[in-house]
């Protein structure tokens, strides 16, 4: 059996053993987010990028967004360079639905209203109530990385305990933007409900 | 022992139908027990293929959100089929994600390397012992590879190893009960060819019976009862005909003697002949006649 032996030829032969460390540092960094058992050596910001970019698979938008022609697939970042930098890192040559992924760094308030996507930093989560106006009426994904932007009323919420990052989800906000979440995404993460 | 040559139309028929029905049973049981190993192996693969693409599907959002909690509960639900002895997911990296196994989840390596998978042959029998009876048809275990792909990337990898042992128990089962099948239909082929072989059979008797009557009692008023209209028809036509031939010639023949009898009666009369004379010139002429036949 292939996948019983794979081992037993690695450690015999001398080569097998620096190319396969060669190949597999290599595919290490191709694949970089989704690889649980070396998370622990990436910087919370990687894994969050990736959490962010692979939230695209599990979140539906309503039709009216998705007719739009060739559009490139926006993720914005608002108040958070580190990870609008992971993620143009990760997404470059990458797609979404077949669209060409952009990072869109917002600098102000003003230019949070394009995209599918919208990452709010920490550093910017106290003007929520102003996000939250710009956003009205749009079909864009919140993701936050502080438990005050879910319980007031953001979709996502990345949150570190101990070395891993975990998903926390907010149905009714998502559900209220005309969002819905894939029901694998569920089963993943925690479902929190907003603060009335 | 009997030879075939020497039994009666009765048991040849009999046999021949038997032994023609039985070949045919014997041949279709082979070919149908073939069939059915190779649709059982078959049916495996593909269920065992199913539910790896399904746990690959289910496992995408534990792949992608790091959560192999998730994962290896998705690998347990695998309990529900007994024939899946270890499952795994592994990273695209490939590494072990999570694990299930029926015995020891350390059993299952760690790392593979998933660049050297059979990768179009997703579906793939390795044969660790091959088992006597079957050999070429199956190994004892079945390994499937089934990539996880999210957004056209492949993200990981499914593999489930999967005992193919109950086909040989399931082959077993499906053989006894074909060969107990047949045993009956042979049996059933006995009865009724020996109903329907009388049809050839019969005529054929009372054909040869009648001929021993008429061989015994030299009467050739005997005849054959005839309804048929086939070759056993002809024949026993053929058989009366000549019968009626025979008899014909005969009561000829009775005819002329008496004619002979009378003139020689009348001949003896006018010469005045005495009883005892005339009863020698009869016995002379009877010797002339048997003479006569005899000759011709």
């Amino acid at each position: 059996m292939a996948f019983l032996t794979a081992q037993n030829k690695e450690s015999t032969s001398p080569f097998a053993t620096w190319g396969w460390t060669c190949l597999f540092v290599l595919v290490l960094l191709s694949v970089l987010p989704t690889d649980r058992s070396q998370a622990t050596a990436f910087k919370p910001a990687q894994v969050k990028a990736a959490f962010i970019y692979n939230l695209a698979s599990f979140v539906t938008w309503p039709d009216k967004t998705a007719q739009a022609g060739n559009e490139p697939f926006v993720i914005a970042v608002l108040g958070d360079d580190e990870i609008a930098g992971n993620l143009k890192i990760l997404t470059r040559d990458e797609r979404i639905r077949k669209r060409p992924v952009v990072i869109r760094r917002c600098a102000s308030i003003a230019e949070i209203g394009v995209g599918r996507i919208l990452f709010v930093g920490a550093s910017m989560a106290r003007d929520w109530s102003k996000i939250r106006k710009v956003l009205a009426g749009r079909s864009i994904l919140t993701v936050g990385d502080s438990d005050a932007l879910i319980r007031a009323g953001s979709m996502v919420n990345l949150i570190q305990r101990g070395r891993r990052i975990h998903l926390e989800i907010n149905i009714e906000a998502a559900r209220k933007a005309g969002l819905h979440f894939n029901s694998k995404l569920l089963k993943v993460a925690r479902i929190v409900r907003s603060k009335p | 022992m009997l030879k075939f040559q020497d039994l009666s139309i009765k048991h040849k028929l009999t046999t021949i139908i038997v032994l023609t029905c039985g070949l045919m049973m014997v041949l279709f049981a082979f070919l149908f027990l073939l069939n059915e190993a190779f649709s059982f192996q078959n049916n495996a693969r593909h269920h065992i293929a199913a539910l790896a693409e399904v746990t690959g599907i289910n496992a995408m959002a534990a792949l992608s959100f790091q959560d192999p909690q998730t994962a290896r509960e998705l690998l347990d639900a695998l309990r529900v089929e007994p024939n899946i002895l270890q499952a795994a997911i592994y990273t695209a990296a490939g590494n072990r994600f999570a694990a299930y196994a029926k015995g020891h989840v350390s059993d299952i390596p760690r790392h593979i390397d998933l660049h050297n998978l059979p990768a179009p042959d997703r579906v793939r029998p390795t044969a660790l012992s091959v088992k006597a009876g079957l050999k070429g048809l199956s190994g004892d275990f079945l390994d499937v590879f089934q990539p996880i792909t999210l957004n056209g990337k492949r993200i990981g990898m499914v593999l489930i190893r999967a005992d193919q042992r109950w086909v040989y128990a399931r082959m077993k089962s499906v053989t006894m009960m074909v060969a107990g099948i047949m045993l009956v239909l042979i049996v059933l082929s006995g009865f009724i060819s020996a109903r329907l072989q009388r049809i050839i059979s019969l005529p054929i008797e009372t054909l040869s019976k009648t001929m021993q009557k008429v061989k015994h009692r030299q009467d050739y008023a005997v005849r054959v009862q005839n309804q048929r209209h086939d070759e056993l028809g002809t024949l026993m036509a053929g058989f009366n005909d000549m019968l009626e031939q025979i008899q014909e010639r005969d009561s000829r023949l009775e005819q002329s003697r008496r004619k002979l009898e009378e003139q020689v009666a009348l001949r003896t009369q006018a010469l005045g002949v005495s009883e005892a004379q005339k009863k020698k010139l009869l016995a002379q002429q009877k010797i002339q006649q048997a003479y006569g036949e005899l000759v011709s």
